[in-house]
């Protein structure tokens, strides 16, 4: 990946790497939102339920009074009936408007709505005790009214220690009243016209009251509030959940990709490897057995038969050679594909059989091959990988015998564990020379080029069969050469 | 005139297929025979010795090499090879040809990016092969 693009694709990768927070936080913020507008909108609904009260106090009294005016004192008065504010147990005298209007108003006080009412102004009626303009609302609400008698004055304060709507709305000197008014002997004022502004009907609506009518329905309101959150947070939690899960699956996943592409790596350059040998191996051969055909031709030519036996035989061993590079590869390519069920092996057997394909070459080196049976349960392993794998070190053992020996030897032993199986290869040849020891399974290693034709394949093959059957493979070289094979205990079926 | 030759190759058929070549061609002086680039190395290393032994014969004229070779392929040789001829100046009288099994292009620029590497010719090598190398050779010694 170039420079360019990695930060075009990491800020997404950023992004959804904390998506489910953000979902979270967006959630968080909807529920507080919800919550602010649900409640406001509760406490909206009860103020106007509050102020629509006071009203309705309101609009009833002045209705009543109006009503009262027409319909009873201006009829009453032409009858010789009194109508004054001393009216309780008096004969013969009625209340006035205003006194029955506070009378009426201190019933609704008692009532359930928990209303006050007051009646009161600047003007001196002596007789009433309410105090004229005696707060800051009636100085407001006076003033407010006298500019625009129809429009009522309220708003929310705290009255006599309670949360309350105070509604105040003017009291108009009515046309039925002014006569009266300006002849009363009790009045205080006898210059009044109609429309006069007298005085401000107030009524105070304690908030609490209404509330506490509201508080069922809040709560309803609430706990289905809480049930809803309950919920979605259930689901909320639930998506984070699996959004974790999914990431950190993503994580092992791009982990397992890594590796993966590790080992792919490797794979590929071993391949190349691979390829450029094995081209070389299989070529050389050829190009040194068109080489030697010329001059066989040649010699053929001059009737040097000598020289052209010689040539033979080195075309032989040429072919051999090949041929034995082409068993190597076709050996490798089978340790790859070849599907390793384990089966009960006859280790004997198997010894047997190897030494026996290899009796030519021991006989030709001097080689005599020794084993020694000291197992007590049975090898469940691959006959075909094992097989290769005991050609393969008995074959290096007879290669790479010493000259120098008395009598050579390639030995195999068996020997089992609790857990392993173990067979030893061990000879008295020329050994492994101490630059090479690192890389003695390593692919096209050869230690005795000199000495023999080998592919360099044939320790990387062992190596690679001995992986496969989940065993490990050790050895030692000095004054000879001892692999020692581990393979773990195991039953049939099982690899 | 080429004195003599030195072939680096671990193959006993490809030295001998060298060998039959050279004598075809005609060539009558000394031939030199390594089996890896370390005993090359080694032989040539040894100047003043050899130069004594063989008089005119050492250096040798032409060095034939080898790439895939055991301890020290024809590659690692003309690294160190590089280093002793700036050390030992008798020795950039010799010419290297690479003679190989590999035809990659890749190869053949790596080994041709020495100065001192005059060509590269793939086996199995022939009279009539060598004898357009000895040519230029010869061109190039005399020029």
């Amino acid at each position: 990946m170039s420079g360019d693009t990695a930060p075009k694709v990491r800020l997404p990768a950023f992004l959804l790497k904390y998506a489910h927070y953000g979902v979270v936080l967006v959630f968080l913020v909807l529920i507080a939102v919800g919550y602010f507008i649900f409640t406001s909108t509760v406490n909206n609904v009860i103020d106007k339920t509050v102020v629509s009260n006071a009203q309705t106090v309101n609009a009833t009294l002045n209705a009543f009074r109006t009503l009262y005016t027409r319909e009873v004192v201006s009829v009453v008065r032409g009858e010789g009936i009194e109508v004054s504010h001393q009216f309780q147990n008096k004969a013969g005298v009625i209340p006035l408007p205003a006194s029955l209007s506070m009378e009426l108003g201190n019933m609704i006080a008692s009532g359930p709505t928990g209303a006050s009412v007051f009646l009161y102004s600047p003007y001196p009626f002596p007789w009433r005790d309410q105090g004229g303009l005696n707060d800051d609302f009636r100085k407001d609400a006076w003033a407010a009214i006298n500019k625009d008698p129809s429009k009522p004055f309220f708003r929310v304060e705290t009255y006599n220690g309670v949360s309350s709507v105070r509604y105040a709305t003017a009291d108009i000197m009515r046309q039925s009243c002014v006569s009266c008014h300006n002849t009363h002997p009790q009045s205080p004022k006898v210059d009044w016209k109609a429309g006069d502004v007298r005085g401000l009907l107030e009524v105070v609506q304690p908030v609490g009251t209404i509330k506490q009518s509201f508080a069922a329905q809040e709560r309803d309101a609430l706990l289905s509030f809480g049930a809803l959150f309950l919920v979605v947070s259930i689901g909320i939690a639930g998506v984070f959940i699996a959004y974790r899960k999914r990431m950190e699956e993503n994580r092992f996943l791009l982990v397992q990709l890594e590796k993966n592409n590790d080992t792919l790596h490797v794979a590929n350059e071993e391949l190349q490897q691979f390829a450029y040998r094995t081209s070389h191996d299989l070529k050389a051969p050829l190009l040194s057995i068109q080489g030697l055909s010329q001059y066989i031709a040649d010699d053929l030519d001059d009737g040097d038969l000598d020289e052209v036996k010689l040539n033979v035989g080195k075309i032989d061993g040429l072919s051999k050679k090949l041929e034995s590079t082409i068993d190597n590869i076709l050996d490798l390519a089978k340790a790859d594909y070849l599907v390793s069920a384990s089966e009960e092996l006859d280790i004997e057997g198997l010894i047997d059989g190897v030494f026996e394909n290899l009796a030519v070459m021991a006989e030709q080196r001097g080689v005599v091959f020794t084993k020694s049976i000291g197992h007590d349960w049975a090898c469940f392993s691959n006959e075909i990988r094992l097989r290769q794998v005991l050609e393969n070190l008995i074959s290096n053992g007879a290669k790479y015998a010493c000259d120098r020996q008395e009598k050579s030897y390639v030995s195999v032993a068996t020997k089992t564990t609790d857990d392993t199986f173990n067979l030893t290869v061990s000879d008295n040849g020329i050994g492994i020379p101490p630059d090479k020891l690192g890389s003695v399974f390593a692919m096209f290693t050869r230690f005795h080029p000199e000495k023999s034709t080998g592919s360099g394949l044939g320790l990387y093959l062992v190596k690679k069969h001995i992986d496969a059957l989940g065993g490990e493979i050790e050895f030692e070289s000095e004054d000879g050469t001892e692999f020692v094979i581990k393979l773990p205990r195991a039953t049939k079926g099982v690899q | 005139m080429i004195n003599s030759v030195l072939v680096i190759d671990d193959d006993d058929v490809d030295q001998y297929i060298a060998k039959r070549a050279l004598k075809k061609w005609g060539f009558e002086g000394h031939l030199f025979q390594e089996r890896d680039g370390l005993n090359a190395l080694e032989f040539l290393e040894n100047y003043t010795n050899n130069a004594d032994q063989w008089a005119e014969q050492f250096p040798p004229t032409l060095i034939l090499l080898d790439i895939n070779m055991p301890r020290l392929d024809g590659f690692e040789f003309l690294e160190k090879f590089e280093k002793l001829r700036e050390q030992i100046e008798g020795l950039n009288s010799s010419i290297v040809m690479m003679f190989s099994s590999s035809q990659r292009e890749e190869d053949k620029t790596r080994a041709l990016s020495y100065d001192f590497v005059h060509d590269y010719i793939t086996k199995p090598l022939t009279q009539e092969n060598l004898t357009g190398i000895l040519h230029s050779v010869r061109l190039k010694i005399s020029g």
